[in-house]
């Protein structure tokens, strides 16, 4: 059993999944040039329902759609299920001039002659690989109109003036968004019909702490808890609209207890990893609070780490 | 309702409540600042964690018990000592770093001590001090004052060593009090001194004495500190009103002019405006559109002189509140602007570029082999043509008087983010006097100075229906350059104006224009500007009352606000609406 799926097991996830999931690898092996596009997650995604929801869609052969705010963790789960399932992840970062030739791919001129380039959609569905659709409503639903045939039963990718190509029957789509952050649209029914939803829930404390003691494993239980809280506390201040997402940054609090360890004083660890990545003085001063109020600005790694 | 505005300070005491007590659906009620204007940090904690241990309700009706009290000052100080040492002794375990927060707050108090004016010390009260002193030299480890066994025993009763539960902390506060005879529960008032004149003397102390009138078909320009906020829009003085109209007309255009400025329309255009927009109920009533308000030097009557150099006075007001939040203005400024070009980015229609790579574009493709120019697709490029104009009409009735600065501010932080956008926006204001609707233009589309936003102030009545009828006239006169417009009014939904409207085969008395008919006829203007192809939306800031109104106005289109800081935040949602709308 692979690491992560022992974490899963660790975690209580439901083990008849994770024998399935097993299975499907044992069933589908892969190709020793895809090997290296299969992920190493740097995280592990924690949240027992939510992986036995996750696991068992794809195992039915669902597309996934991962629906929530920032820092939920959307990505960390998509990278995780790539890994746990063993398929070559492509990721698609979907933008507001996303069409449909940068999915599917387009045609380029080489050599005097117009050529075919197949866009990610099109390896990954050849190759059955795992496709992340990133920030899918960033994109314009009819730049989206070309995935409905490769989302549902026809499982198929037809260009105009090429052949059809079918998918792969390992080939699975998990799609994230995040609703109602500025700059992105409604999905439009069509294609939201073609995804099972998972409502990405907010980190709990609990897996906060988890996901803290994983990644610095002799940070002490008090600071383990405190900058749970922390986290917590700015999240707060971002539902209210006193600041923007900028701030809640778990990444940038991961990255600023590296930076402790390093020698750096908390206070400016913190600013680098979170307060600064708002530009605006006047929201870097409210982020400053919330972190004054839980965080000693000249607390350093022999405090902080046992 | 009173306008919770917070200025950029209050803001940010308010958000260290607010995160400290876990939570941000309510309105602190004490926050902390230093004698400096910064904000006390630890205790706007200790204000919050109050909030989450005990509930607002508990602790207001604590410092109501004394409210009104001789000693009521000096009471509150001594409640909010013991409040901090219950709430570090309840939060403390889980959040170990109050100790370093109080141990900071406590060396605070006694480096301020030697900056402190003459006067700061002669305000202090004695009893006050000492226990202060008391607790924060115990916090720093140091020794107690000097102190009488009274004085010695107060302290030790205002830091008990546990936290009470809620349900006693008020009768341990007021047992306290009343063991240390502070307050025995009965609220002693200083006599206050109430004189009663008239006749003579009445009219004499209100010539002498300041006085409040708030609407009147005179202009007057008031300092927003000057007027009860919650006064606004109900000290009217129709009779007046009726006295000033019956003068006659070209008195009433004289003095409107001298006090406005000159109309931007034309004369000819002015008149052909009034024969088509004065009539139904609005009949007999006159326009005028202004670019602002002639200097004091340039204004023809003494009374519009020193109209000019009161309205000066507000625009400086204004300058200066807009200046002393420069702060936090620019950061919502940044942020509505992040938010509307997202907005934009989102939802534009791209062009088509001819480019190296991107959709095969066959009517091009010949070039290729015959002028070796390999640029023979079609990408998409982004849209620079703006594809609306914004017209923000802002309500400067008198019923605004209490939060003239806040309006303005907000007006120039919703100019600056769609200019930052390129959305062509113009700020106009809106209000009647002696049967004259007149429209201020402050910023138009093509100004690119925001400064004269500044030079918003309040005054008079405010014809609603008559005031859309002129914007949307403004608008073909001076259409902008988009095809598309929308306009966004900041209302009461209160239309309230001096002229009645006229008698008519329906109504055959007339009545007066306010409550259901200056309503309905908003209303009404506000679906005959949709047909004309405007977009109407309103961000609504009035009373609970009058909320079905602004509904009845203005139907989906609308966005409630609480406080006038809000104003540029939910005009950028509205306006965010219409890009989408745009867009899709």
């Amino acid at each position: 059993m692979s690491d992560l799926l022992e974490t899963l097991r660790q975690e209580g996830v439901d083990p008849a999944l994770l024998e399935a999931v097993q299975q499907y690898r044992a069933a589908h092996p892969l190709a020793a040039e895809l090997r290296p596009r299969i992920p190493s997650p740097a995280f592990t995604y924690y949240g027992k329902e939510v992986w036995e929801q996750a696991l068992a869609a794809l195992l039915c052969g669902e597309n996934l759609l991962l629906a929530g705010g920032k820092a939920t963790g959307k990505n960390v789960l998509a990278e995780n299920l790539s890994a746990a399932f063993g398929r070559p992840a492509w990721d698609i970062s979907f933008h507001v001039n996303m069409d449909a030739a940068s999915l599917i791919g387009m045609d380029t001129f080489a050599g005097g002659q117009v050529v075919f380039r197949p866009g990610p959609v099109y390896r990954c569905a050849q190759c059955g690989g795992f496709g992340v659709l990133d920030e899918i409503n960033m994109a314009k639903n009819e730049a989206l109109a070309v995935l409905h045939a490769v989302l549902d039963f026809r499982r198929a990718i037809d260009v105009p003036g090429y052949d059809r190509i079918p998918l792969a029957e390992e080939t699975r789509f998990i799609a994230t968004m995040n609703y109602g952050y500025a700059g992105t649209r409604e999905l439009n029914e069509a294609l939201t019909s073609r995804f099972v939803v998972i409502q990405m829930p907010t980190i709990t404390q609990d897996n906060l702490e988890k996901l803290l003691r994983a990644q610095f494993p002799d940070l002490t239980a008090k600071y383990v808890h405190q900058f749970a809280l922390l986290f917590l506390d700015l999240q707060k201040k971002c539902d209210s609209a006193e600041i923007s997402t900028k701030a809640l940054d778990l990444r940038g609090m991961l990255d600023a207890l590296r930076l402790i360890r390093r020698g750096i004083p908390a206070g400016a660890a913190l600013d680098m990893g979170i307060t600064n990545k708002a530009f605006d003085s006047y929201e870097q001063g409210l982020i400053r609070d919330v972190i004054a109020a839980r965080i000693p600005a000249k607390l350093d790694a022999g405090k902080l780490f046992g | 309702m009173e306008a919770q505005s917070y200025t950029a300070q209050e803001r940010r005491a308010a958000n260290q409540v607010w995160a400290a007590a876990g939570a941000y659906g309510f309105e602190p009620l004490f926050l902390a600042r230093y004698t400096d204007g910064t904000t006390d940090f630890y205790m706007n904690t200790v204000v919050g964690l109050i909030h989450k241990y005990y509930g607002d309700a508990l602790i207001r009706s604590i410092f109501d018990a004394w409210d009104g009290d001789m000693r009521q000052t000096m009471l509150d100080d001594m409640t909010w000592l013991y409040l901090e040492n219950a709430a570090y002794r309840l939060e403390l375990p889980r959040r170990p770093v109050l100790e370093a927060l109080r141990h900071a707050h406590a060396d605070y108090f006694f480096a301020i001590q030697y900056k402190l004016s003459r006067q700061e010390w002669m305000a202090k009260n004695q009893l006050v001090y000492t226990m202060q002193a008391a607790r924060w030299r115990r916090v720093l480890g140091r020794a107690d004052p000097v102190m009488t066994p009274y004085e010695s025993g107060l302290a030790a009763a205002l830091a008990p060593e546990s936290a009470p539960e809620p349900e006693q902390l008020k009768a341990e506060i007021l047992a306290v009090y009343a063991k240390f005879n502070l307050f025995d529960g009965t609220v002693h008032q200083k006599a206050a001194l109430h004189l009663h004149l008239d006749g003579l003397l009445a009219k004499l102390a209100t010539k002498a004495m300041p006085t409040q009138m708030i609407k009147t078909d005179r202009v007057t320009v008031e300092h927003s500190n000057s007027v009860d906020a919650a006064g606004g829009g109900l000290a009217v003085d129709k009779r007046k009103a009726h006295i000033t109209l019956k003068q006659n007309a070209a008195q009433d255009r004289a003095y409107i002019e001298s006090c406005f400025g000159r109309s931007i329309y034309p004369p000819e255009r002015l008149r052909k405006a009034e024969q088509e927009l004065c009539v139904g109920d609005h009949l007999g009533c006159h326009l005028w559109f202004s670019a602002g308000v002639p200097s004091p030097e340039q204004a023809p009557t003494p009374e519009a002189r020193h109209l000019a150099e009161q309205a000066e006075l507000q625009a400086d007001r204004n300058r200066a509140y807009y200046a002393k939040n420069r702060e936090l203005h620019r950061s919502v400024v940044l942020r509505l602007t992040e938010q509307i070009r997202n907005c934009i980015l989102v939802h534009q229609q791209p062009n088509a570029r001819v480019a190296r790579s991107g959709n095969l574009n066959a009517g091009r493709i010949w070039r290729a082999p015959l002028l070796n120019d390999d640029r023979v697709f079609l990408c998409a490029e982004e849209e620079n043509q703006p594809a609306f104009t914004v017209d923000l009409l802002l309500d400067a009735s008198a019923s605004r008087l209490h939060c003239q600065e806040v309006i303005a501010a907000q007006g120039s932080i919703l100019a600056q983010s769609l200019a930052a956008c390129g959305i062509p926006v113009r700020v106009s204001s809106f209000s009647s006097l002696r049967g004259y609707t007149v429209l201020r233009v402050l910023k138009g589309f093509a100004d690119k100075n925001l400064q004269n936003i500044n030079r918003y102030f309040a005054s008079g009545w405010n014809r609603d229906g008559l005031a859309l009828r002129a914007a949307g006239d403004l608008l073909q006169f001076a259409p902008g350059p988009a095809p598309r417009h929308l306009l966004i009014v900041l209302t009461d939904a209160s239309p309230n104006d001096s002229r009645r409207i006229p008698p008519s085969a329906e109504n055959p008395l007339g009545c007066g224009y306010e409550d259901a008919a200056g309503v309905a006829d908003t209303a009404a203007q506000v679906r005959a500007l949709q047909r004309m192809g405007i977009r109407v939306s309103a961000v609504f800031m009035g009373e609970d009352s009058s909320a079905g109104a602004a509904a009845q106005i203005y139907g989906k289109n609308m966005a409630r606000i609480r406080g006038m800081d809000q104003l540029a935040r939910a005009a950028g949602r509205l306006i965010q609406n219409e890009i989408r709308e745009l867009g899709d």
